[in-house]
């Protein structure tokens, strides 16, 4: 069950290893608020289709297993859609045509195909929102940059004093590829690290970071 | 072979039914709230730039407009919208009839550039609108100071706000206010 | 003037507002299918076919069935359904029709589905309040534009297999710059039109 909550949240995240639901990571994250709304929307979608669809998976026949998924993902994220619209609105008209992209998002229908189809309900709630979550704070992470570098604050909070200079093209287009970029090569970067450094305690040979490490380590 | 063939437009038929009686369900739930987000929205902006919240809406002409009537003074409220640099801008004008000026102006929904054409929304940008004659030309550079760098969405905003503003009260004059 | 019109929407979707490099619509298959040109570019025409059909249906869909019986909150379900079955049905017609053609494009059909792009552009249809013939000028516009961007990074990544690119950039990072640089590139386009 632990395994299944923590699978998400780092070795296969969703956003930084999987690389899946790109769109919505891309296009909302232009400030933290709204990368953390959008993850917790998908969150409850991902985590109410893994139920629904391992309770009915010895109802649902092999065969029309897709068509099945789409329409009850697609119910969900209507319903989810007009619960902001009600009690959200402004979030909601932030992220506007993002929310009905969520039917679309492939971790959902991967979720429900790789795992909620063939394990118990628990499991696959747990499942859910461990993806759930590893996507939330990778989209926030993503949106707090953006925000930091674009306008100066954090979850609306400004933090950067009154002489900061906004790097506004971090909150368009082409600062969503570069910061996502950036944050995947970052990690990447440590990971080698470890690597290394594991490698070289084993065999006791050469430093372990290299000058080209240190580099990419900095940016 | 029949059967499963049966059985799957069984499950199918039966999934979409479940999920079209839940939608509805959740519809009616919720129309309600978001009607009453949209009207609320409306209001504030309205209010915003009438000073007031004490307004009557009036359909004229096929237009929305928000009238508040004080002895010896007459402010009409309205929205408009024009093509801006990202997309669409739509503002709120609030439009003092007797003396012929703006009132105010409020941004309500925009698709600009953040940093740049998004100051359109921002104060610094709207307060030159305040109290301006309706006889000025509105033409952004000259008699508008346009934000730097986005030129298109500053006169955007300006010429929206006085072509519509001189429409809707040629409307109010010609059919009278207190018809 | 109504040409003029439809020639704006169509350098818009295809340019200005690239669905790809600045919606953000159908980056799946932007980042997955860009190894190679040929690849990219054939997937590019599938999915402008499919963006062009499933454009007038879910119109009609709209149009005939959803406003007229005050059906909107059915609206994400029936539009990703009727997607879903139009895929469908272009790949049997194709292959029946014209095997050479589903055998290059064939394999990309089912991928198409989840295609944001898809989806996104008949909600944007709605929301924009299009004719059919703006709809499905908009959708030709929105393939035209992804073919070009996927056709870009494509062509880009092909080239930066003999680059010598730092380890921790290697892979995912390096392609998702290039495409903020092609995006970049794009901005340009701004302003060009204001829809």
């Amino acid at each position: 069950m632990n395994k299944n909550l923590t699978r998400g949240l780092w070795r296969e995240n969703p956003t930084f290893v999987m690389l899946i639901g790109m769109c919505p990571t891309l296009a909302v994250t232009t400030g933290a608020i709204n990368g953390l709304a959008m993850g917790l929307a998908t969150t409850a979608v991902l985590i109410f289709s893994n139920l629904i669809i391992s309770l009915l998976r010895r109802v649902i026949p092999k065969a029309v297993r897709i068509p099945s998924f789409i329409v009850i993902i697609a119910s969900l994220v209507t319903v989810v859609d007009m619960v902001m619209a009600a009690y959200l609105p402004d979030i909601h008209r932030v992220l506007g045509l993002f929310i009905p992209l969520i039917i679309v998002n492939c971790i959902i229908m991967g979720r429900a195909e790789a795992f909620a189809f063939k394990n118990p309900p628990v499991e696959s709630v747990f499942d859910g929102l461990g993806m759930g979550i590893g996507f939330t704070w990778a989209l926030t992470l993503l949106g707090s940059v953006r925000e930091l570098l674009g306008s100066g604050s954090i979850f609306g909070v400004a933090v950067m004093g009154q002489h900061f200079q906004p790097v506004i093209l971090a909150l368009l287009p082409p600062g969503a590829f570069i910061t996502l970029g950036l944050i995947i090569a970052t990690f990447k970067a440590v990971e080698l690290n470890q690597q290394k450094k594991l490698a070289g305690g084993l065999y006791g040979a050469e430093r372990s970071v290299s000058d080209t490490d240190k580099l990419s380590l900095s940016k | 072979m029949k059967n499963t063939i049966l059985r799957y437009a069984l499950v199918l038929t039966l999934i979409s039914v479940v999920s079209g009686l839940s939608l509805g369900y959740f519809q009616g739930l919720t129309e309600d709230q978001i009607a009453e987000n949209r009207r609320a929205r409306e209001a504030a902006a309205v209010q915003a730039v009438l000073g007031t919240d004490q307004f009557t809406t009036r359909e004229v002409a096929g237009r929305r407009l928000f009238l508040t009537q004080r002895p010896g003074e007459t402010t009409v409220a309205f929205s408009c919208s024009a093509p801006g640099f990202g997309g669409s801008i739509s503002v709120m004008v609030g439009v003092n009839l007797e003396s012929q000026t703006v009132n105010s102006v409020l941004v309500l929904e925009h698709t600009e550039t953040p940093g740049l054409g998004a100051k359109i929304s921002e104060t610094s940008f709207l307060e030159q609108f305040q109290q301006k004659p309706l006889a000025d030309t509105f033409r952004a550079k000259q008699d508008v100071q346009a934000i730097t760098g986005a030129t298109i969405s500053s006169r955007a905003v300006a010429e929206c706000v006085k072509a519509e503003a001189v429409k809707v009260v040629a409307l109010l004059e010609g059919g009278g206010v207190n018809e | 003037m109504v040409l003029k019109g439809l020639f704006l929407i169509l350098i818009s979707s295809a340019l200005v507002n690239n669905f790809v490099l600045s919606r953000f619509l159908g980056i799946c298959p932007f980042l997955g299918v860009s190894q190679k040109i040929e690849t990219a570019v054939s997937m590019g025409w599938a999915t402008t076919l499919v963006l062009v059909v499933s454009a007038i249906v879910t119109w009609s869909l709209e149009q005939f069935i959803l406003l007229p019986f005050g059906l909107e909150f059915l609206r994400y379900v029936a539009y990703i359904l009727v997607i879903a079955s139009m895929v469908q049905v272009i790949e049997t017609i194709l292959a029946k029709t014209s095997p050479a053609l589903h055998r290059s494009l064939g394999i990309f059909l089912p991928l198409i589905t989840t295609n944001c792009a898809v989806l996104g552009l008949a909600l944007l249809v709605a929301l924009k309040s299009y004719n059919v013939v703006e709809a499905a000028v908009f959708a030709t516009g929105a393939g035209l534009g992804f073919t070009l961007a996927l056709a870009l990074l494509a062509g880009i990544r092909e080239r930066l297999e003999w680059a010598d690119i730092p380890e921790a950039f290697q892979g995912t990072p390096i392609i998702l710059i290039t495409a903020g640089i092609l995006s970049m590139a794009f901005l340009g386009f701004a302003g060009l039109v204001a829809q």
